[in-house]
Protein backbone atom coordinates (compact mmCIF):
# COMPACT_ATOMS: atom_id res chain seq x y z
CA UNK A 1 0.00 0.00 0.00
CA UNK A 2 2.83 2.45 1.11
CA UNK A 3 4.84 1.92 -2.41
CA UNK A 4 1.77 2.46 -3.92
CA UNK A 5 0.91 5.51 -2.55
CA UNK A 6 4.55 7.08 -2.74
CA UNK A 7 4.57 5.73 -6.82
CA UNK A 8 1.74 7.71 -6.82
CA UNK A 9 2.63 10.77 -5.46
CA UNK A 10 5.96 10.69 -7.64
CA UNK A 11 3.57 10.45 -10.84
CA UNK A 12 1.18 13.17 -9.52
CA UNK A 13 4.44 15.69 -8.93
CA UNK A 14 5.98 14.44 -11.84
CA UNK A 15 2.97 15.65 -13.83
CA UNK A 16 2.85 18.67 -12.29
CA UNK A 17 5.90 19.60 -13.07
CA UNK A 18 5.51 18.97 -16.50
CA UNK A 19 2.72 20.41 -17.10
CA UNK A 20 4.81 23.48 -15.58
CA UNK A 21 7.61 23.07 -17.69
CA UNK A 22 5.17 23.34 -20.85
CA UNK A 23 3.81 26.69 -19.34
CA UNK A 24 6.73 27.78 -19.68
CA UNK A 25 7.17 27.50 -23.04
CA UNK A 26 4.11 28.19 -24.34
CA UNK A 27 4.81 31.14 -26.62
CA UNK A 28 3.34 34.41 -27.38
CA UNK A 29 0.94 34.04 -30.67
CA UNK A 30 1.77 35.98 -33.87
CA UNK A 31 1.03 39.36 -33.81
CA UNK A 32 -2.52 40.42 -36.05
CA UNK A 33 -2.80 44.50 -37.05
CA UNK A 34 -1.79 46.83 -36.74
CA UNK A 35 1.74 45.71 -37.82
CA UNK A 36 2.57 49.29 -37.49
CA UNK A 37 2.73 49.78 -33.70
CA UNK A 38 5.63 49.68 -31.12
CA UNK A 39 6.44 46.14 -30.59
CA UNK A 40 7.99 43.92 -27.47
CA UNK A 41 11.92 44.28 -26.98
CA UNK A 42 12.00 40.80 -26.53
CA UNK A 43 12.72 38.54 -29.61
CA UNK A 44 10.45 35.61 -30.46
CA UNK A 45 11.31 32.15 -28.78
CA UNK A 46 14.56 30.82 -30.16
CA UNK A 47 15.59 34.05 -32.12
CA UNK A 48 18.10 36.16 -30.87
CA UNK A 49 18.10 40.08 -31.41
CA UNK A 50 20.86 42.10 -33.22
CA UNK A 51 21.50 46.05 -33.32
CA UNK A 52 22.38 47.95 -35.73
CA UNK A 53 25.90 48.05 -34.82
CA UNK A 54 26.39 44.58 -34.14
CA UNK A 55 24.76 44.37 -37.72
CA UNK A 56 27.35 46.52 -39.27
CA UNK A 57 29.97 44.34 -37.50
CA UNK A 58 28.35 41.30 -38.69
CA UNK A 59 28.49 42.44 -42.28
CA UNK A 60 31.88 43.34 -42.31
CA UNK A 61 32.97 39.96 -41.12
CA UNK A 62 34.01 36.83 -43.66
CA UNK A 63 30.47 34.80 -42.81
CA UNK A 64 27.92 37.30 -43.87
CA UNK A 65 24.61 36.23 -42.88
CA UNK A 66 21.30 36.53 -44.99
CA UNK A 67 19.27 39.71 -45.25
CA UNK A 68 15.83 39.44 -45.47
CA UNK A 69 13.36 42.46 -45.40
CA UNK A 70 10.26 41.78 -45.16
CA UNK A 71 8.26 45.19 -45.74
CA UNK A 72 4.71 44.60 -46.66
CA UNK A 73 3.31 44.94 -50.25
CA UNK A 74 -0.04 44.62 -51.63
CA UNK A 75 -0.48 41.17 -53.05
CA UNK A 76 -2.85 40.63 -56.17
CA UNK A 77 -4.19 37.05 -56.40
CA UNK A 78 -4.24 37.95 -60.80
CA UNK A 79 -0.58 38.73 -60.58
CA UNK A 80 -0.36 35.03 -60.48
CA UNK A 81 -1.23 34.84 -63.99
CA UNK A 82 0.99 36.92 -65.11
CA UNK A 83 4.37 37.99 -63.80
CA UNK A 84 4.20 37.32 -60.22
CA UNK A 85 4.74 40.75 -59.14
CA UNK A 86 3.62 42.38 -55.85
CA UNK A 87 1.80 46.06 -55.65
CA UNK A 88 4.21 48.32 -54.56
CA UNK A 89 2.83 52.08 -53.08
CA UNK A 90 6.21 53.52 -52.40
CA UNK A 91 9.60 53.24 -53.37
CA UNK A 92 11.30 51.11 -50.39
CA UNK A 93 14.91 51.58 -49.56
CA UNK A 94 16.61 48.83 -47.51
CA UNK A 95 20.20 46.95 -46.49
CA UNK A 96 22.43 46.90 -49.60
CA UNK A 97 22.45 42.95 -50.01
CA UNK A 98 18.82 42.28 -48.39
CA UNK A 99 16.23 40.12 -50.31
CA UNK A 100 12.85 41.88 -50.17
CA UNK A 101 10.44 39.14 -49.45
CA UNK A 102 7.00 41.09 -48.75
CA UNK A 103 4.62 39.97 -46.34
CA UNK A 104 5.96 36.65 -44.86
CA UNK A 105 5.61 38.35 -41.39
CA UNK A 106 1.76 38.47 -41.69
CA UNK A 107 -0.07 36.99 -38.86
CA UNK A 108 -1.50 34.11 -41.30
CA UNK A 109 0.13 33.63 -44.88
CA UNK A 110 -1.97 32.28 -47.53
CA UNK A 111 -1.01 29.36 -49.61
CA UNK A 112 0.83 30.81 -52.18
CA UNK A 113 2.86 33.38 -49.89
CA UNK A 114 3.43 30.64 -47.12
CA UNK A 115 5.15 28.46 -49.92
CA UNK A 116 6.92 31.70 -51.53
CA UNK A 117 8.44 32.02 -48.00
CA UNK A 118 9.43 28.37 -47.34
CA UNK A 119 11.09 28.11 -51.15
CA UNK A 120 12.58 31.18 -51.03
CA UNK A 121 14.41 30.33 -47.81
CA UNK A 122 15.40 26.81 -49.09
CA UNK A 123 16.93 29.19 -51.56
CA UNK A 124 18.71 31.55 -50.26
CA UNK A 125 20.49 28.83 -47.14
CA UNK A 126 21.32 25.98 -50.00
CA UNK A 127 19.07 24.63 -47.36
CA UNK A 128 20.91 24.76 -44.85
CA UNK A 129 19.26 25.40 -41.80
CA UNK A 130 22.00 26.48 -39.83
CA UNK A 131 22.86 29.53 -41.81
CA UNK A 132 22.37 33.24 -40.27
CA UNK A 133 19.14 34.71 -41.41
CA UNK A 134 18.07 38.28 -40.48
CA UNK A 135 14.96 39.59 -40.58
CA UNK A 136 13.92 43.26 -40.33
CA UNK A 137 11.51 45.66 -41.80
CA UNK A 138 11.22 49.09 -40.04
CA UNK A 139 11.09 50.07 -36.59
CA UNK A 140 7.78 49.70 -34.74
CA UNK A 141 7.17 46.39 -37.31
CA UNK A 142 5.10 43.46 -35.68
CA UNK A 143 5.89 41.83 -39.31
CA UNK A 144 9.86 41.42 -38.96
CA UNK A 145 8.79 39.75 -35.19
CA UNK A 146 6.15 37.46 -36.70
CA UNK A 147 8.38 36.52 -39.77
CA UNK A 148 11.37 35.67 -37.51
CA UNK A 149 9.68 33.86 -35.40
CA UNK A 150 7.99 31.61 -38.24
CA UNK A 151 11.50 30.71 -39.54
CA UNK A 152 12.53 29.70 -36.14
CA UNK A 153 9.51 27.55 -35.92
CA UNK A 154 10.60 25.86 -39.24
CA UNK A 155 13.43 24.83 -38.15
CA UNK A 156 15.96 27.38 -38.82
CA UNK A 157 18.63 27.46 -35.73
CA UNK A 158 20.28 30.62 -36.57
CA UNK A 159 17.56 33.53 -36.68
CA UNK A 160 18.38 37.10 -35.63
CA UNK A 161 15.55 39.79 -35.20
CA UNK A 162 17.05 43.84 -36.43
CA UNK A 163 14.33 45.28 -34.53
CA UNK A 164 14.76 48.82 -35.12
CA UNK A 165 15.01 48.08 -38.84
CA UNK A 166 16.39 50.81 -41.52
CA UNK A 167 15.33 53.55 -39.21
CA UNK A 168 17.75 51.88 -36.98
CA UNK A 169 20.14 51.59 -39.84
CA UNK A 170 19.51 54.91 -40.97
CA UNK A 171 20.46 55.99 -37.34
CA UNK A 172 24.14 55.00 -37.37
CA UNK A 173 24.19 56.37 -40.91
CA UNK A 174 23.83 53.28 -42.88
CA UNK A 175 23.43 53.06 -46.40
CA UNK A 176 20.28 52.16 -47.97
CA UNK A 177 19.78 51.29 -51.31
CA UNK A 178 16.49 51.01 -53.84
CA UNK A 179 14.92 47.35 -53.76
CA UNK A 180 11.79 45.74 -55.45
CA UNK A 181 10.43 42.38 -53.86
CA UNK A 182 11.15 38.88 -55.11
CA UNK A 183 7.97 37.99 -57.27
CA UNK A 184 5.61 35.52 -56.00
CA UNK A 185 5.53 32.06 -58.42
CA UNK A 186 3.43 32.79 -61.39
CA UNK A 187 0.77 29.98 -62.25
CA UNK A 188 1.77 26.92 -64.60
CA UNK B 1 8.06 84.80 -69.59
CA UNK B 2 6.89 86.21 -66.63
CA UNK B 3 5.03 82.62 -65.50
CA UNK B 4 8.26 81.06 -66.85
CA UNK B 5 10.24 82.54 -64.78
CA UNK B 6 8.19 82.26 -61.88
CA UNK B 7 8.16 78.51 -62.48
CA UNK B 8 11.60 77.89 -62.52
CA UNK B 9 11.66 80.23 -59.14
CA UNK B 10 9.32 78.10 -57.73
CA UNK B 11 10.84 75.22 -58.43
CA UNK B 12 14.07 75.99 -57.43
CA UNK B 13 12.27 76.90 -53.86
CA UNK B 14 10.49 73.44 -53.96
CA UNK B 15 14.01 71.66 -54.55
CA UNK B 16 15.81 73.71 -51.90
CA UNK B 17 13.37 73.48 -49.53
CA UNK B 18 12.83 69.84 -49.30
CA UNK B 19 16.40 69.27 -49.28
CA UNK B 20 16.44 71.20 -46.13
CA UNK B 21 13.32 69.40 -44.53
CA UNK B 22 14.66 65.69 -45.88
CA UNK B 23 17.60 65.47 -44.09
CA UNK B 24 15.41 64.12 -40.55
CA UNK B 25 16.44 64.98 -37.26
CA UNK B 26 12.35 64.93 -36.89
CA UNK B 27 12.79 68.35 -35.15
CA UNK B 28 9.29 69.67 -35.83
CA UNK B 29 10.86 73.06 -34.67
CA UNK B 30 7.28 73.59 -32.57
CA UNK B 31 7.38 77.36 -31.46
CA UNK B 32 4.81 78.38 -29.28
CA UNK B 33 3.08 81.50 -30.43
CA UNK B 34 0.75 83.63 -28.03
CA UNK B 35 -2.40 84.45 -28.64
CA UNK B 36 -3.78 85.69 -25.40
CA UNK B 37 -2.57 86.05 -21.36
CA UNK B 38 -0.91 82.89 -20.44
CA UNK B 39 -2.54 81.17 -23.90
CA UNK B 40 -0.49 79.76 -26.61
CA UNK B 41 -0.43 77.72 -29.52
CA UNK B 42 1.61 75.73 -32.30
CA UNK B 43 0.24 76.29 -35.52
CA UNK B 44 0.86 73.71 -37.70
CA UNK B 45 1.34 73.71 -41.75
CA UNK B 46 -2.03 73.53 -43.74
CA UNK B 47 -0.98 70.51 -45.57
CA UNK B 48 -2.12 67.03 -45.79
CA UNK B 49 0.27 64.42 -44.07
CA UNK B 50 3.72 63.88 -45.73
CA UNK B 51 7.14 62.66 -44.54
CA UNK B 52 8.84 66.44 -45.27
CA UNK B 53 5.63 67.52 -42.84
CA UNK B 54 6.04 64.60 -40.01
CA UNK B 55 2.36 65.08 -39.82
CA UNK B 56 2.99 68.22 -38.54
CA UNK B 57 -0.41 69.79 -40.12
CA UNK B 58 -2.33 70.65 -36.54
CA UNK B 59 -2.67 73.42 -34.23
CA UNK B 60 -2.62 72.61 -30.49
CA UNK B 61 -1.95 74.50 -27.44
CA UNK B 62 -1.67 75.25 -24.03
CA UNK B 63 -2.94 77.71 -21.04
CA UNK B 64 -0.43 78.26 -18.13
CA UNK B 65 -3.09 78.39 -15.06
CA UNK B 66 -1.73 78.90 -11.29
CA UNK B 67 -2.54 75.15 -10.94
CA UNK B 68 -0.58 74.11 -14.04
CA UNK B 69 -0.54 73.90 -17.53
CA UNK B 70 -3.43 72.89 -19.62
CA UNK B 71 -2.85 71.24 -22.52
CA UNK B 72 -5.10 70.98 -25.85
CA UNK B 73 -4.40 68.12 -28.39
CA UNK B 74 -1.13 66.53 -28.16
CA UNK B 75 -0.64 66.34 -31.95
CA UNK B 76 0.68 63.50 -34.90
CA UNK B 77 3.00 61.21 -32.68
CA UNK B 78 5.00 60.58 -30.00
CA UNK B 79 7.73 62.81 -31.13
CA UNK B 80 5.31 65.23 -30.91
CA UNK B 81 4.05 65.18 -27.63
CA UNK B 82 7.27 65.19 -26.37
CA UNK B 83 8.68 67.73 -28.50
CA UNK B 84 5.42 69.91 -27.60
CA UNK B 85 6.10 69.18 -23.82
CA UNK B 86 10.25 70.79 -24.01
CA UNK B 87 8.51 73.98 -25.93
CA UNK B 88 5.85 74.29 -23.24
CA UNK B 89 9.50 74.32 -20.51
CA UNK B 90 10.43 77.13 -22.56
CA UNK B 91 7.86 79.32 -21.49
CA UNK B 92 6.59 78.21 -18.10
CA UNK B 93 8.16 75.83 -15.22
CA UNK B 94 4.58 74.65 -14.06
CA UNK B 95 4.33 71.19 -13.82
CA UNK B 96 1.59 69.87 -16.77
CA UNK B 97 -1.47 69.07 -14.57
CA UNK B 98 -4.11 67.99 -17.21
CA UNK B 99 -5.03 67.31 -21.31
CA UNK B 100 -8.25 67.92 -23.49
CA UNK B 101 -8.25 66.05 -26.10
CA UNK B 102 -10.65 67.97 -28.84
CA UNK B 103 -12.08 65.21 -31.12
CA UNK B 104 -10.56 61.33 -32.03
CA UNK B 105 -8.73 62.35 -35.23
CA UNK B 106 -5.33 60.90 -34.94
CA UNK B 107 -3.49 64.50 -35.64
CA UNK B 108 -4.58 65.55 -32.43
CA UNK B 109 -4.31 62.86 -30.19
CA UNK B 110 -1.36 60.57 -30.83
CA UNK B 111 1.26 62.50 -28.81
CA UNK B 112 -0.45 61.74 -25.82
CA UNK B 113 2.23 58.75 -24.62
CA UNK B 114 4.14 62.12 -23.76
CA UNK B 115 1.49 62.52 -21.38
CA UNK B 116 0.99 59.79 -19.69
CA UNK B 117 1.39 60.50 -16.11
CA UNK B 118 -1.66 63.27 -16.45
CA UNK B 119 -5.42 63.34 -16.60
CA UNK B 120 -6.12 62.96 -20.35
CA UNK B 121 -9.88 64.46 -20.94
CA UNK B 122 -12.40 63.81 -23.75
CA UNK B 123 -15.57 63.44 -24.45
CA UNK B 124 -17.55 59.94 -24.31
CA UNK B 125 -18.18 59.40 -27.82
CA UNK B 126 -14.27 60.31 -28.86
CA UNK B 127 -13.25 57.40 -25.94
CA UNK B 128 -15.23 55.48 -27.77
CA UNK B 129 -14.13 56.64 -31.05
CA UNK B 130 -10.39 55.82 -30.36
CA UNK B 131 -11.02 52.90 -29.09
CA UNK B 132 -12.20 51.50 -32.60
CA UNK B 133 -10.35 53.34 -34.56
CA UNK B 134 -7.16 54.85 -33.11
CA UNK B 135 -4.94 51.90 -33.88
CA UNK B 136 -5.82 51.66 -37.29
CA UNK B 137 -5.01 55.21 -37.35
CA UNK B 138 -1.30 55.00 -35.95
CA UNK B 139 -0.80 51.96 -38.50
CA UNK B 140 -1.92 53.74 -41.87
CA UNK B 141 0.41 57.27 -40.28
CA UNK B 142 3.23 54.39 -40.98
CA UNK B 143 2.96 54.86 -43.94
CA UNK B 144 2.20 58.53 -44.77
CA UNK B 145 5.13 60.00 -42.55
CA UNK B 146 7.60 56.50 -41.64
CA UNK B 147 10.28 56.96 -38.88
CA UNK B 148 8.31 60.14 -37.48
CA UNK B 149 6.06 58.04 -35.77
CA UNK B 150 8.54 55.96 -34.29
CA UNK B 151 7.38 54.66 -30.89
CA UNK B 152 3.84 55.40 -31.45
CA UNK B 153 0.85 53.86 -30.07
CA UNK B 154 -2.73 54.95 -30.31
CA UNK B 155 -3.36 56.21 -26.33
CA UNK B 156 -6.50 56.70 -25.34
CA UNK B 157 -7.63 59.35 -22.89
CA UNK B 158 -8.41 58.22 -19.23
CA UNK B 159 -10.37 60.22 -18.19
CA UNK B 160 -14.50 61.11 -19.59
CA UNK B 161 -15.24 65.26 -19.87
CA UNK B 162 -18.35 66.94 -18.39
CA UNK B 163 -19.77 69.57 -20.55
CA UNK B 164 -19.84 72.75 -18.62
CA UNK B 165 -17.46 75.00 -16.70
CA UNK B 166 -15.00 73.97 -14.51
CA UNK B 167 -12.30 76.56 -12.75
CA UNK B 168 -8.86 75.70 -13.20
CA UNK B 169 -6.24 77.79 -11.75
CA UNK B 170 -7.94 81.41 -12.39
CA UNK B 171 -9.05 80.38 -15.24
CA UNK B 172 -12.51 79.29 -16.12
CA UNK B 173 -13.29 76.61 -18.91
CA UNK B 174 -16.09 75.98 -20.76
CA UNK B 175 -16.28 72.37 -22.33
CA UNK B 176 -19.06 72.50 -25.19
CA UNK B 177 -19.82 68.85 -26.58
CA UNK B 178 -20.23 69.23 -29.69
CA UNK B 179 -20.71 66.73 -32.80
CA UNK B 180 -20.93 67.38 -37.05
CA UNK B 181 -17.03 67.22 -37.80
CA UNK B 182 -17.09 63.97 -36.02
CA UNK B 183 -19.87 62.21 -33.54
CA UNK B 184 -17.89 63.71 -31.08
CA UNK B 185 -16.32 67.65 -31.22
CA UNK B 186 -15.45 69.35 -28.12
CA UNK B 187 -14.91 72.92 -28.27
CA UNK B 188 -12.76 74.68 -24.99
CA UNK B 189 -14.02 78.76 -23.78
CA UNK B 190 -11.73 80.36 -22.05
CA UNK B 191 -13.91 83.08 -20.48
CA UNK B 192 -11.32 84.45 -18.61
CA UNK B 193 -9.51 85.13 -21.46
CA UNK B 194 -12.12 85.27 -24.62
CA UNK B 195 -9.77 82.23 -26.44
CA UNK B 196 -12.12 79.75 -28.68
CA UNK B 197 -10.14 76.57 -28.93
CA UNK B 198 -12.26 74.90 -31.73
CA UNK B 199 -10.92 71.50 -32.68
CA UNK B 200 -11.24 70.40 -36.22
CA UNK B 201 -15.49 72.26 -36.38
CA UNK B 202 -13.11 75.46 -37.62
CA UNK B 203 -10.98 74.84 -40.75
CA UNK B 204 -9.16 78.44 -41.37
CA UNK B 205 -8.31 78.98 -45.29
CA UNK B 206 -8.03 75.41 -45.48
CA UNK B 207 -10.76 73.31 -46.88
CA UNK B 208 -12.54 71.12 -44.25
CA UNK B 209 -12.14 67.59 -44.29
CA UNK B 210 -15.73 64.82 -43.72
CA UNK B 211 -14.35 61.44 -43.05
CA UNK B 212 -16.59 61.43 -40.37
CA UNK B 213 -18.68 64.47 -40.75
CA UNK B 214 -22.44 65.09 -40.81
CA UNK B 215 -22.65 68.17 -42.77
CA UNK B 216 -26.19 69.43 -41.13
CA UNK B 217 -24.99 68.84 -37.78
CA UNK B 218 -22.21 70.17 -38.37
CA UNK B 219 -24.21 73.56 -39.67
CA UNK B 220 -26.38 73.22 -36.60
CA UNK B 221 -22.98 73.34 -34.53
CA UNK B 222 -21.34 76.43 -36.00
CA UNK B 223 -24.30 78.54 -35.30
CA UNK B 224 -23.78 77.51 -31.30
CA UNK B 225 -20.01 78.91 -31.91
CA UNK B 226 -21.39 82.00 -33.69
CA UNK B 227 -23.42 82.84 -30.50
CA UNK B 228 -20.33 82.61 -28.07
CA UNK B 229 -18.70 85.31 -26.95
CA UNK B 230 -15.19 84.99 -27.83
CA UNK B 231 -12.09 86.97 -28.99
CA UNK B 232 -9.62 84.83 -30.18
CA UNK B 233 -10.27 81.86 -32.36
CA UNK B 234 -7.40 78.82 -32.26
CA UNK B 235 -9.00 76.85 -35.51
CA UNK B 236 -7.72 72.84 -35.28
CA UNK B 237 -6.17 73.79 -38.91
CA UNK B 238 -5.30 77.23 -40.31
CA UNK B 239 -4.17 80.59 -38.84
CA UNK B 240 -5.64 81.89 -35.82
CA UNK B 241 -8.37 84.92 -35.93
CA UNK B 242 -9.45 87.57 -34.32
CA UNK B 243 -13.12 87.57 -35.65
CA UNK B 244 -16.07 85.55 -36.51
CA UNK B 245 -15.25 85.38 -40.56
CA UNK B 246 -13.77 81.78 -40.36
CA UNK B 247 -17.26 80.36 -39.16
CA UNK B 248 -19.33 82.27 -41.75
CA UNK B 249 -16.49 80.89 -44.50
CA UNK B 250 -17.35 77.54 -43.05
CA UNK B 251 -21.11 77.71 -43.43
CA UNK B 252 -20.52 78.79 -46.70
CA UNK B 253 -18.47 76.38 -47.95
CA UNK B 254 -20.51 73.34 -46.03
CA UNK B 255 -23.94 75.19 -47.10
CA UNK B 256 -22.48 75.10 -50.84
CA UNK B 257 -21.00 71.21 -50.42
CA UNK B 258 -24.36 70.03 -49.30
CA UNK B 259 -25.75 71.86 -52.16
CA UNK B 260 -23.70 70.59 -54.79
CA UNK B 261 -23.63 66.64 -53.91
CA UNK B 262 -27.42 66.81 -53.72
CA UNK B 263 -27.28 68.57 -57.51
CA UNK B 264 -25.00 66.18 -58.70
CA UNK B 265 -26.89 62.92 -57.49
CA UNK B 266 -29.90 64.23 -58.78
CA UNK B 267 -28.40 65.07 -62.08
CA UNK B 268 -27.25 61.07 -62.20
CA UNK B 269 -23.57 62.03 -62.16
CA UNK B 270 -20.80 59.34 -60.93
CA UNK B 271 -18.47 59.88 -58.49
CA UNK B 272 -15.59 60.16 -60.66
CA UNK B 273 -17.92 62.79 -62.69
CA UNK B 274 -18.86 65.25 -59.53
CA UNK B 275 -15.31 65.11 -58.73
CA UNK B 276 -14.98 67.39 -62.11
CA UNK B 277 -17.53 69.45 -60.60
CA UNK B 278 -16.48 73.61 -61.09
CA UNK B 279 -15.36 74.67 -57.63
CA UNK B 280 -16.61 78.32 -56.77
CA UNK B 281 -14.03 80.97 -57.50
CA UNK B 282 -14.25 82.19 -53.70
CA UNK B 283 -12.87 78.85 -52.29
CA UNK B 284 -9.91 78.65 -54.71
CA UNK B 285 -7.76 80.83 -52.30
CA UNK B 286 -8.72 77.41 -49.23
CA UNK B 287 -5.58 75.12 -49.48
CA UNK B 288 -6.04 71.00 -50.63
CA UNK B 289 -9.61 72.66 -52.00
CA UNK B 290 -9.46 70.22 -55.22
CA UNK B 291 -8.11 67.07 -53.36
CA UNK B 292 -10.17 67.42 -49.82
CA UNK B 293 -12.92 67.91 -52.23
CA UNK B 294 -12.37 64.91 -53.56
CA UNK B 295 -11.81 62.97 -50.69
CA UNK B 296 -15.39 64.83 -49.98
CA UNK B 297 -17.08 62.79 -53.17
CA UNK B 298 -15.91 59.26 -51.65
CA UNK B 299 -16.70 60.34 -47.56
CA UNK B 300 -20.15 61.68 -48.58
CA UNK B 301 -21.96 60.34 -51.92
CA UNK B 302 -23.40 57.36 -51.14
CA UNK B 303 -25.74 58.67 -48.61
CA UNK B 304 -26.47 61.46 -51.10
CA UNK B 305 -27.22 59.07 -53.32
CA UNK B 306 -29.49 56.98 -51.38
CA UNK B 307 -31.43 59.29 -50.36
CA UNK B 308 -32.15 60.23 -53.86
CA UNK B 309 -32.05 56.38 -55.05
CA UNK B 310 -35.05 54.31 -53.73
CA UNK B 311 -34.72 50.48 -53.53
CA UNK B 312 -37.26 49.16 -55.69
CA UNK B 313 -36.71 45.65 -53.98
Amino acid sequence: MKPLFVLFITLFLTAACASDDHRGVIEEPYRGLPYHAPTTLIPPVGVTKVSATQLKKLLSSGNKPILIDVYGAIFREESLDFDGAWLVSTPRKNIPGSVWLPNVGKQELNTVVKEYFKNNLIELTEDDKSKLLIIYCIEDCWMAWNAAKRAHEWGYTNVMWFREGIDGWKDINGLLEDSQPVNLPVNE
Amino acid sequence: MKFIVKSVFFLALVVFSTHIISAPNFDYHLVPSKVAENTYVFVGKVEDFSFENGGNIVNTGFIVTSDGVVVIDTGSSLRYGQQMKEAISTVTDKPISRVFITHHHPDHFLGNQAFKDVPIIALGSTLKNINNEGAGFADNLYLMVGDWMRGTDALAPNQIATAGVVKIGGHELELLSLSGHTSGDMAILDHSTGVLFSGDLIFHKRTLTTPHADISQWLTTLEVLKKLPFKVLVPGHGAVSNDKKPIDEMVDYLTWLDGALNKAVNEGLSMTDAMQIELPKRFHSNALLKSEFSRSITHLYSSYESRVFKRLN
